[in-house]
């Protein structure tokens, strides 16, 4: 976590990665290292609640968030980079392994969930495909203020609610569709009809959309619809309450299809082997940029060293002026020293002092025997 | 996060602040608590306690400026002692420092001065009055200070006077098994017994005191005085 200063300020390299309608996306290089920032634009912005949440959420299924604000007045994120591919570039991909990364996208949003967070912007591009432990998903960008990608918004979000635990879970069945179709459920043209197109979703019958896109023709294909079959009623519902209860429902929902069409962990092993290969998920090292290319839409603020210089500067004097001012003696130590040292002289005990007269003594005059401080 | 960086600035900036106020006032009060120091070290009573009083203005509760207050006030009156000028009010303002002192410091270290203040208050009233009542001081100055035997000393003088001729040897005798070196004791022990016609006894003790303190020239005297009294005695048969 950055909060002694930004890591725009150290920012020795830079490219454009991605300009979208929400944000410009750029990598970074800081201190050699890559990083991403997410450059909002106008109008745009995150909800700071959910981004400080997730912040705390530590898994290899979320994006590491390193640094989020404000800078002139522009929202902007900064995360790590993640060394993989979007998985709205990756095609088709085949239902086993579909399956596997709904999976892992599913327990990630179960992180979130404990801490009352949800998504709110479940898509195709949202999620990045690693080449960590066989295959990774990653989720990136949570906390959009609005409906996020319209192809795959729930029509409660269309009507300006809030991102909860039911519209991610509409959202993964159009996820889990596009992934294993290859093409979107719903086509739309503009916010009014795709808002319409969602709140009539149900009606669609998707095994037979699915079977009309020619790739589960044969007898695998069959046993792949067939798996699949139990998990769109319970995603893809125009009305919340018809959905699953919540992702641990959908999990073992997802677990069982996975069961059906996987044929085994050795065999689930090596599908998942073959995509990665064949979508070229371990050569993806994006080289970090040297020089800051085409411009940066910030400004890197060179650390003013003489400014922290004098600060210390001024700290360090004020503590040795403190430090001289309790070990020059002159304080506690000191008064009590001269009192002990008015003390012994007043306890001095001196000879008892002369009598003249016999010593039938009375009171009064018994008082001049009195010990009397020395003047020593 | 940036938004943070911001209220880390201002957070430096404030600590820089406070620290160096706090710097500052402990400069001013440590530069007062210096001067009042050195003046009572180099017997300039009077600068002592104004300097003293001017941290007291600022902070009542500062434990170090209100004892240097304190010993200053004792060094003044102790001065005065010296020159056998009437010291009473001046013992009763430090006794009613150090009443404040023990208030704002609790500890051990205040003690032993309270209570020779207070012994010093007591003979200061005698001094006004014989009649005066201090045995209660001299009882808080013991309580105060178990080995301040200058105070058990008057308390014995005091209730030898008025009779309980008893409780004041048993003071004395505490007092010279505790300090042999207190040489009031034996001298005001002995003068007990020589009252009371015991010469023996008041050879005992005078005797005992001149062992221990041959220097002390009133001990020597009156072992001479009661040696030849005892000697004229023999001869004559009267012993």
């Amino acid at each position: 976590m950055r909060n002694k200063s930004s890591l725009l300020d150290s920012v020795t390299g830079g490219v454009l990665l991605h300009d979208g309608g929400e944000a410009s996306v750029y990598l970074l290089n800081v201190a050699g290292s890559p990083y991403v920032v997410k450059w909002y634009k106008d109008g745009f912005s995150f909800d700071e609640q959910i981004i400080e949440s997730a912040y705390k959420v530590r898994t290899s299924g979320l994006y590491r968030i390193e640094e989020w604000g404000f800078r002139n007045g522009t929202p902007y994120l900064i995360y790590d980079y993640i060394d993989g591919v979007s998985s709205d570039k990756v095609g088709r991909m085949p239902v086993a392994v579909a399956l596997l990364a709904l999976r892992q996208v599913v327990k990630t949003l179960m992180e979130l969930q404990k801490l009352g967070v949800s998504h709110g912007d479940l898509s195709p591009a949202n999620v990045v495909f690693t080449a960590s432990k066989g295959l990774q998903a990653v989720l990136i960008d949570c906390g959009i203020v609005g409906p996020g990608a319209l192809a795959y918004a729930a029509p409660e979000r269309f009507q300006g609610k809030r991102p909860d635990e039911k519209s991610d879970l509409f959202s993964l069945g159009l996820l889990l569709y596009r992934w294993i179709a290859g093409e979107e459920l719903v086509h739309a043209d503009g916010y009014e009809q795709f808002a319409e197109q969602m709140a009539n979703v149900q009606n669609l019958n998707i095994s037979e959309k699915l079977y009309s896109t020619g790739f589960f023709d044969s007898a695998d294909g069959a046993l792949q619809l067939s798996a699949l079959e139990p998990l769109w009623p319970g995603l893809v519902r125009s009305d919340a309450s018809e959905r699953v209860d919540d992702l641990d429902e959908l999990d073992e929902l997802l677990e069982i299809a996975l069961n059906k069409v996987s044929g085994g962990d050795v065999a689930l092993a090596f599908c998942v082997s073959q995509f990665v290969d064949a979508k070229n998920l371990r050569n993806v090292a994006l080289k970090v940029p040297d020089s800051i290319e085409n411009g940066l839409p910030f400004v890197v603020q060179k650390k003013n060293k003489w400014l922290k210089c004098s600060v210390f500067g001024v700290l360090l004097f004020i503590l040795i002026l403190i430090a001289l001012l309790f070990t020059s003696g002159t304080m506690s130590f000191g008064i009590d020293a001269t009192g002990d040292l008015l003390l012994k002289r007043s306890r001095t005990l001196e000879s008892s002092s002369e009598v003249e007269k016999a010593p039938n003594l009375k009171v009064d005059s018994l008082l001049l025997d009195l010990p009397v401080p020395t003047v020593k | 996060m940036q938004c943070r960086v911001v209220h880390n600035r201002l957070y430096n900036a404030v600590v820089v602040f406070v620290a160096i106020l706090v710097a500052s006032i402990l400069c001013a009060c440590s530069s007062e608590m210096n001067r009042g120091d050195e003046a009572l070290r180099i017997g300039d009573y009077d600068r002592a306690v104004l300097n003293f009083s001017k941290v007291l203005d600022r902070e009542p509760a500062n434990r170090d400026a209100r004892y240097g207050l304190a010993i200053a006030y004792y060094a003044i009156a102790e001065d005065k002692e010296r020159l056998r000028e009437s010291t009473f009010a001046l013992w009763e303002r430090t006794v009613r420092e150090f009443k404040i002192l023990s208030v704002v410091d609790s500890s051990e270290k205040i003690k032993p001065m309270y209570s020779t203040a207070l012994f010093y208050l007591a003979r200061a009233m005698l001094s006004e009055n014989e009649q005066a009542r201090v045995l209660s001081l001299l009882d808080q100055s013991i309580q105060l200070d178990s080995e301040n035997y200058f105070s058990y000393n008057l308390k014995a003088l005091i209730l030898g006077a008025k009779g309980d001729v008893d409780g004041a040897k048993k003071i004395y005798a505490y007092i010279v098994t505790r300090e042999p070196k207190f040489a009031s004791a034996y001298v005001n022990l002995g003068n007990l017994y020589w009252n009371a016609r015991d010469y023996e006894s008041a050879w005992d003790i005078w005797s005992m005191g001149h062992e221990a303190l041959p220097q002390d020239a009133v001990l020597a005297k009156w072992t001479k005085v009661a040696e030849d009294s005892l000697k004229a005695m023999v001869y004559s048969g009267k012993l």
